[in-house]
């Protein structure tokens, strides 16, 4: 279910972007544009089909421990 | 890149707006226990330097952000570096804040529902908003502020009745370094995240003055952080602070005068709504600006919805439940201080330097050459 509605989600607004604003921009922006929806729309799909990915909070937490004089 | 312009009072509003964000509903930190209020007044205190840094880097570059200070200052490849800290810095922050938002729908209103459903809806509003532009933010954060002033008020108003203010001795129960953490737990959150406005500082209006905009911004936080942690402890007493994760709406929820007027909890988080919106729109606003300065891209508007995507998929992962978004803040001081206050330290000593080198004024044609 949860992966229905983010599927839905990123080709209803992939589809309002292009009409709107990426058939104005250059090769680059487009680029930039897919290669971040991209990412975020892998990390949701693997998020929501229950695939373990590693929190960013726990990576700061566990190198903040790391320093002196932080517990 | 020509850019919106917001007048001073949206300025100064927006970033009351911005500090409230998640505060209003987390609570302000309580590790002080009843002595909250002097860490409170002495963050504030503590703040004033940095926002007096904050404006004096506006004032040097006007009419630019943050991304093309850092870029005219440090030049192209420690710009660069730094560019990619403060662009990861508004994402984290924009996920950290929606992250927040779902918690506290899915604890209180729909339990049942999954937080991406939740956070999808705000992050589209955010994103339209964004889209809007900075006026739109600006004219958002007038409305807005009228609104939360007036709950915060009337919820205080009409609590009197009902608040212990017995419960705000002994004063200096609190041990002095228990009171300085705290103090530091309230500068770096909210007080610091306000630095996110400096990559938005283009919007200001250069006739405007930037430290009187901080400045009002910040005589209106302090007093209301002051009213809503009064009301708070008053009404709920220590013990039951320390043990909710969202005291305010609490505290709210127990407001009763006579028989027929209760439940006004609602209007908390309508101000969590309104403010967050504020503080996710700014967040996404910068980082789209920043992927812009990265790449030497022009249009931000188009990057705007990417990383607002970015932001949700990121929120998706931070924390597991709650009570880990609650020990991650316990970090957040240690964190989020090289972008608060390291990295503009940096900048503007470096900005000081060179101008006071070159012996003329930083924001002729010579720019460049900085």
């Amino acid at each position: 279910m949860l992966i229905g509605i983010v599927l839905f989600l990123f080709l209803a607004v992939i589809l309002y972007d292009y009409n709107v604003y990426l058939n104005k921009v250059r090769v680059q922006e487009k680029v930039v544009y897919y290669s971040l929806m991209l990412i975020s729309l892998c990390i949701l799909l693997l998020q929501n089909a229950n695939v373990s990915i590693p929190s960013p909070a726990e990576a700061i937490i566990n190198a903040l421990r790391a320093l002196p004089g932080i517990q | 890149m020509a850019t919106e312009k917001i007048t001073f009072h949206q300025s100064a509003y927006s970033i009351v707006l911005f500090c409230f964000g998640s505060s209003v509903i987390i609570g302000i930190s309580s590790s002080a226990n009843q002595d909250g209020w002097i860490s409170i007044i002495l963050a504030t205190i503590c703040i004033i330097p940095v926002f007096l840094m904050h404006a004096r880097i506006i004032k040097l570059f006007p009419e630019k952000n943050y991304f093309e200070i850092i870029e005219t200052v440090l030049g192209k490849k420690i710009g660069k570096i730094i560019t990619a800290l403060m662009l990861w810095y508004s994402v984290h922050l924009a996920a950290l804040v929606l992250c927040n938002f779902g918690e506290f729908i899915q604890v209180f209103d729909m339990p049942e529902t999954p937080k991406l459903s939740i956070t999808i809806l705000m992050i589209l509003t955010t994103v339209y908003l964004a889209r809007s532009g900075m006026r739109s933010i600006g004219k958002w954060s007038v409305v807005g502020i009228c609104f939360l002033l007036f709950v915060v008020l009337f919820t205080f108003a009409t609590s009197v009745h009902q608040m212990h203010f017995e419960n705000l001795l002994p004063v200096m129960e609190a041990s002095p370094s228990q009171i300085l953490k705290s103090s530091f737990e309230i500068f770096t959150f909210p007080y610091g995240e306000s630095v996110i406005f400096l990559c938005v500082a283009d919007s200001f209006h250069k006739k405007d003055n930037p430290y009187r905009v901080f400045f009002l911004a910040l005589a209106i936080v302090l007093p209301v952080f002051l009213t809503v942690f009064i009301r708070n402890l008053a009404l709920l007493g220590l013990p039951m602070i320390n043990a909710s994760y969202f005291p305010s709406y609490i505290a709210v929820r127990i407001i009763e005068i006579g028989d027929f007027f209760a439940r006004i909890e609602s209007s908390i988080s309508s101000n969590f709504i309104l403010a967050g919106i504020v503080k996710i729109a700014i967040c996404l606003l910068a980082a789209s600006k920043g992927i812009v300065s990265l790449f030497g891209l022009q249009n931000n508007r188009v990057f705007i919805m990417p990383v607002g995507m970015l932001a949700l998929a990121l929120s998706s992962i931070l924390y597991t439940s709650t009570m880990e978004m609650f020990i991650f803040l316990d970090y957040y001081m240690y964190y989020a201080l090289p972008f608060q206050i390291i990295i503009p330290l940096g900048v503007w000593i470096v900005a000081e330097f060179k101008r006071r080198k070159k012996g003329q004024m930083i924001n002729t044609p010579e720019d460049a050459s900085l």
